[in-house]
């Protein structure tokens, strides 16, 4: 009985220990101060910790304490903390609109909409935009969006310079294919690649056309599918999907050998290829009669969860992130475009992204990359697999797309 | 009871529910009814079968080789059985990681080999980039990774083997393989019978090596039941769904084990 008695406690003991540590954590806090737990990212360490830091230098009776999470665990854990009604984060990050919905339809996150109008923020330059796709039918909100992203494209200046070509500026689509083409060689046992471009965003190029993975009309998408087929597989102008699934496919350093004249690639390509690199940016390409700069991107969201402890406390510190001057300030510091412009981060921004075409990033006209509910997530990993097999060559177009609007079906009846 | 029975019931219950890890309705058995209609799970579940039926007597061949090659107590053998058991020490994610290096269809170790050898390049296979080859390529992974440890048993087995059945069949003039056949084999039925249990429990629950080479593709040619099961619940946030898989899966399990069990009887040797 006694030896029993003993196994089990040390069992709960054991569990005990690993239950309780989910993030690592930074700084516990000291003396009176009211705390509030910030769970994020570690690919945002170094924002958080700077943003983190200038709040709780500008307070007196509050702390924020950040608790980092490894970016390949991090949607999951979040996932199972809020699920499971833990009560330790005050804010969380979310990734996406169709994220933030997901926990949103679920009842998990607070409604930041009487926190603002009692602090009387004006949130009218991202009502339409960034705050829109996490804006139920009643006016209220469920986060503050932290930054936005853009899809571009990337020029390496060196290359073009030394073959007298003018840069690709406002191209379609089609130019963009034939400029690849032309410029894909092999010189000297070095193959020259004429652009660099990733599969992570399988619809790209169809939804500045509107066009949706859950869209009746899939002309845009089929377009985009051919566009990607002819680049990775008939002209070879591009790596293919055996190459850039190697799991050592980093496509940043892989544009810094100077071996691809382009890339298409996200705005974070400022902060991620190093800064003595020549490069330029420019418009995502767009098809013929497409609307010139449009692009696709999506905002990211602090937020806070159902169960917090100090809610008060923590929309103060998501107010001072994502709308300050100092806040956004510092996001634009790390090459990042906060999604709520300021004079001071604009200015910072620019000081700190001196690439050619940057003007393009302010300029454009971002559409959401994803439909902001929850199944668009099962419909755009279906999507992925049958396309996948068509860049693999595997099977044709309208098989792809047949295959494809067969499981839709399916996902959207349930 | 606590860390086992209790969620294996609450499991069950979800199951019958809806559950999206905030909220649940009970549904009855339209989980149940769901996955057998659903394309997604059918092919999970044939890519199973296809796995379990090629990855667990390739382990036991390549196991039982390494055994009986090592056990002749040969100069090196410690050393080699060592080697032989160092992939199953490794991390499953590691040995994903390097896997998808060394299979990479363009620029891979493996393929420049083959390059070297003559292999035409139109014929150079595309391992995990290619449907037709992909599960197979994670069966030659894992096969590799695990026939160390099931080696071990049939070590021990081997050892097991009374040397007087060796000296009598020596004595009836029988050669190695007549000896293999009609006293290795049988004496090590109970060793086999657990290294088969164990290797099809295993394989129907793969998951960290698909997860980190091909995320159940290309297309769904790697798309197993687990992973299915990882899917339903963490990424489409449909947890009462995947609560159902993973009765079926757990059932699957206990039947095929049933019959093992059963069959033992006639062909396992207890002598």
């Amino acid at each position: 009985m006694y030896k029993k008695t003993v196994s089990v406690l040390m069992t709960a003991a054991m569990a005990g220990t690993m239950l309780a540590g989910l993030g690592t954590t930074t700084a516990l806090a000291d003396g009176e101060k009211r705390e509030v737990n910030f769970y994020y990212s570690t690919d945002m360490e170094s924002t958080a910790g700077d943003e983190i830091a200038a709040f709780n230098a500008s307070q007196d009776e509050i702390e924020v304490i950040g608790h980092t999470i490894p970016e390949s665990d991090y949607d999951d854990k979040i996932k199972v903390m809020t699920a499971g009604g833990s009560e330790v984060a005050d804010v969380i990050w979310t990734r996406s609109p169709a994220q933030t919905n997901q926990y949103m339809e679920n009842d998990a996150l607070v409604n930041l909409a009487p926190y603002a109008e009692e602090s009387g923020i004006d949130l009218t330059q991202i009502k339409d935009t960034s705050l829109k796709g996490i804006t139920d039918e009643d006016g209220g909100f469920y986060g503050l969006p932290d930054k936005s992203t853009c899809w571009m494209l990337f020029y390496n200046k060196d290359l073009f310079d030394a073959k007298g070509l003018e840069y690709p500026i406002n191209i379609t689509w089609d130019e963009y294919m034939d400029l690849a083409a032309s410029l894909t060689s092999e010189e000297d046992g070095t193959k020259m690649w004429g652009t660099l471009i990733p599969n992570w965003e399988m619809n790209l190029g169809a939804i500045p056309q509107g066009t949706y993975l859950d869209s009746e009309d899939l002309t845009y998408t089929k377009k985009y599918a051919e566009i990607l087929h002819r680049l990775y597989v008939d002209d070879q102008s591009a790596p293919g999907l055996g190459e850039m699934q190697s799991g050592s496919f980093d496509v940043y350093a892989y544009f810094e050998t100077g071996n691809y004249y382009t890339m298409i690639n996200g705005d974070w390509t400022f902060r991620l290829v190093h800064p003595d690199f020549n490069f330029g940016a420019a418009p995502l390409p767009i098809f013929e009669g497409g609307e010139e700069g449009a692009s696709t991107g999506q905002a990211s969201f602090l937020a806070i969860p159902s169960t917090a402890a100090n809610p008060d406390d923590a929309y103060k510190f998501i107010e001072f992130y994502c709308t300050s001057d100092e806040g956004t300030s510092i996001i634009a510091s790390k090459g990042d475009v906060p999604a709520y412009t300021t004079d001071a981060a604009t200015k910072t921004y620019n000081e700190s992204v001196t690439a050619d075409g940057v003007e393009y990033r302010f300029s454009a006209k971002i559409y959401d990359e994803e439909q902001p509910y929850a199944a668009y997530g099962s419909i755009t990993s279906a999507f992925k697999e049958e396309l996948n097999l068509y860049l693999l060559d595997e099977q044709d177009l309208d098989t792809t797309f047949e295959n494809f609007e067969e499981l839709r079906a399916e996902i959207q009846e349930e | 009871m606590i860390f086992t029975g209790i969620p294996i019931f609450l499991g069950l219950l979800i199951s019958f529910t809806n559950y999206n890890g905030f909220k649940w309705k009970f549904v009855g058995i339209k989980n149940y009814v769901k996955m057998f209609g659903n394309s997604q799970f059918q092919q999970a579940f044939i890519n199973n079968l296809f796995y379990s039926l090629t990855s667990v007597p390739l382990t036991i061949l390549l196991s039982l080789l390494l055994a009986l090659a090592l056990n002749r107590g040969m100069k090196g053998s410690s050393f080699f059985k060592t080697v032989a058991f160092f992939p199953n020490l490794t991390s499953m994610v590691a040995v994903g990681c390097v896997a998808l290096m060394l299979f990479q269809p363009v620029n891979g170790p493996i393929n420049q080999v083959l390059r070297l050898l003559g292999v035409a390049e139109d014929n150079l296979p595309k391992w995990f980039m290619s449907s037709k080859t992909a599960l197979l390529t994670v069966v030659i992974v894992v096969v590799w990774k695990q026939a160390g440890y099931y080696m071990i048993m049939f070590i021990g087995g081997l050892k097991a083997i009374p040397a007087h059945l060796y000296e009598a069949a020596k004595m009836d003039g029988a050669n190695s393989w007549q000896m293999f056949w009609n006293v290795t084999w049988p004496m090590l039925s109970p060793t086999t019978f657990m290294v088969t249990i164990l290797t099809i429990i295993a394989s129907f629950q793969v998951f960290d090596i698909i997860n980190v080479t091909t995320e159940g593709g290309p297309g769904r040619a790697t798309s197993i039941l687990v992973f299915r099961i990882y899917q339903s619940a963490f990424q489409d946030w449909k947890m009462g769904y995947a609560s159902a898989m993973a009765y079926f899966l757990f059932l699957i399990i206990l039947i095929i084990t049933l019959i093992q069990w059963r069959g033992q009887k006639k062909w396992v040797n207890v002598d």
